[in-house]
């Protein structure tokens, strides 16, 4: 096992500058993912027309007086939520391209200001898991370009050599699932421990960090394993696998909730280990961890289990018929 | 002339015979504005829908991430040979970047506008000023393909091409707030998400559909046509016939 890790060592020694790029990139992610998620305003954008008193700036909203209404465009991008528009009587057209429930909402909170978002800074995500669910794309992607390593063992029948030497199968696999492992958590929790030397705000602690980012490159590592066990050419899966990631990430809701809580299909959604992490880390970080959330952590990290033990009965299914070809 | 011709015609055949790109180039950018359509559906009022959104953000994503079948193509194992062939034949090597970079780009363009107008058709995207829009696309896809081959031409290799590509591709899209839209996130994001290049082709875009206003049309189009040149002067000094040899 130690020589499988030694030799994936050596082979991107020889690449110094792509390890370079590569975790300087991997890097200069996480970093941009600390900055946004430290710069977020998440306040409702209200443009009002017309008038200069409607309503105030408060915890929920962000006002900008206009002389007149904005372009219909910033509407659609979300720069503006709604547009209120004064009339000369004292009150006001309410124009919105979102839901209804959102107008209703608005209408309230313009005739009692104060009563808007009570209840809502439970659903809040902290810091923390919003640092977490940013990153988290980044190092699932990460996973399938540097399970690389073993899908090139494939590709180049340097896989049946191995297979035949002493090493054991399970030996084999797990040398390149640590080393994957290795080469997603190291840099990625890197970053972390300098920006909280930096004194930046990072939400978790930083041994809490480690357990999430550890869990998360084992997902990460024996999910490319699995995709790439299937698939003799190491582009296809590759490519499967960073659109799967992309696809269920943005699902799983790791940059901001896509589903509402209690619909049907965010209990769908759940399925995803992305989510169950995420969700995982939001109860983690506000302190309310119960056994359900014991049992979602628990639930991803059977997943990943999962996903390994089937890449390894897989390719040892595939080498035990291919051998003597 | 007829030379790269040649050539773009058989790297184009050796794009559609590969399933795996064929998905890439055309169930992917489907399902993916589907997906989030309907899971962001209730976020919208009668007037708009969230089909309207994220069928133009997420083409423009489907575009930028297009360019890694340009990456994908000139290095696969299975063009490095035809590549070393006609390093050896008379002509000029330059065809086998710009080659690539035509060929990926008609097949990702070709199969993007198709999904367009699947989409158009199936859930009634609001479109207007069409012939500026597509224009707008062409030349992005046409930027892609050209980063592609780019990145190509520095590294050497496919999987170091592969792996950073992904990551700017990704970088630039969640920072244009293609995945989510990041306007309304305050003043500072605001400013960052100018940074990404996707972002000012996404303003350009909404613009022309709901305002009617074409005043960022024509820098955008300078900029792209101004990388696209750029890109390939890059690719012409990095390029060395000596990489492909295999």
């Amino acid at each position: 096992m130690l020589s499988i890790i030694k030799n994936d060592w050596n082979r991107l020694m020889q690449q110094k500058m792509y390890l370079c790029v590569a975790v300087g990139l991997t890097i200069l992610s996480i970093a941009a993912a600390i900055l946004l998620t430290n710069k977020v305003v998440a306040k409702s954008n209200l443009a009002v027309v017309g008038s200069t008193d409607v309503i105030s700036d408060s915890q929920y909203f962000s006002i900008t007086y206009l002389d007149k209404a904005p372009e219909k465009s910033k509407l659609v991008e979300n720069r503006y939520d709604a547009v209120i528009i004064a009339k000369e009587d004292g009150s006001f057209d309410v124009e919105t391209l979102k839901s209804n429930d959102y107008k209703e909402q608005l209408l309230t909170a313009l005739k009692n200001p104060e009563a808007f978002g009570e209840g809502k800074q439970q659903e809040e995500r902290k810091i923390g898991t919003n640092i977490f669910g940013y990153m988290m794309m980044f190092l699932l992607m990460q996973g399938a370009l540097y399970a690389r390593l073993y899908a090139e063992d494939k590709e180049k029948h340097v896989a049946e050599r191995i297979l035949v030497s002493s090493i054991p199968f399970r030996k084999y696999m797990m040398g390149h699932g640590l080393f994957i492992g290795a080469l997603i958590f190291v840099p990625s929790f890197g970053a972390m421990v300098v920006a909280k030397l930096l004194g930046v705000s990072i939400g978790f602690s930083l041994v809490q960090y480690a357990i999430l980012i550890g869990v998360l490159s084992f997902l990460s590592m024996a999910f490319a394993l699995c995709v790439c066990s299937f698939f003799k050419v190491s582009d296809t899966s590759n490519m499967i696998a960073s659109a799967t990631v992309v696809l269920t990430s943005v699902l799983a809701g790791s940059f901001y909730s896509m589903t509402k809580s209690g619909s049907m299909f965010n209990k769908i959604v759940h399925v995803l280990p992305q989510k169950d992490l995420l969700s995982f880390a939001d109860a983690w970080e506000k302190g309310i961890v119960n056994n359900t959330k014991q049992l979602e952590l628990f639930y991803v990290i059977l997943i990943a289990a999962v996903f390994l033990v089937v890449a390894i009965i897989k390719t040892r299914k595939d080498y035990i018929y291919s051998r003597s070809e | 002339m007829r030379n790269l011709w040649l050539i773009t015609k058989e790297d184009f055949k050796n794009l559609v015979t590969n399933p795996m790109w064929l998905f890439y180039a055309t169930a992917f950018p489907v399902l993916l504005v589907v997906i989030l359509g309907f899971l962001t559906r209730d976020n919208y009022g009668d007037g708009f829908s969230s089909f309207d959104f994220y069928g133009i953000t997420l083409m423009i994503y489907a575009a930028i991430n297009g360019g890694m079948t340009a990456s994908n193509s000139f290095m696969e194992e299975r063009v490095k040979k035809p590549n070393m062939r006609i390093i050896y034949a008379p002509g000029n090597v330059k065809d086998i970047y710009l080659s690539k970079m035509l060929a990926s780009f008609v097949f990702n363009a070709a199969f993007h506008l198709l999904d367009l107008a699947f989409l158009v058709v199936v859930f009634h995207i609001h479109l207007s000023n069409i012939p500026r829009l597509i224009v707008l696309f062409l030349l992005l896809e046409l930027c892609a393909n050209a980063l592609g081959v780019m990145l190509c031409c520095i590294f050497k290799t496919e999987q170091m091409t592969n792996q950073i590509q992904s990551i700017i591709v990704n970088i630039i899209a969640i920072f244009g707030g293609l995945l989510f839209s990041l306007d309304g996130y305050g003043e500072v994001v605001r400013k960052i998400s100018l940074i990404s290049p996707v972002k000012w082709v996404m303003d350009a875009s909404f613009q022309m559909i709901y305002d009617n206003n074409n005043s960022l049309f024509l820098p955008c189009v300078g900029i792209l046509v101004t990388v696209i040149v750029v890109m390939t002067a890059v690719c012409h000094i990095t390029f060395r016939k000596e990489d492909c040899i295999c």
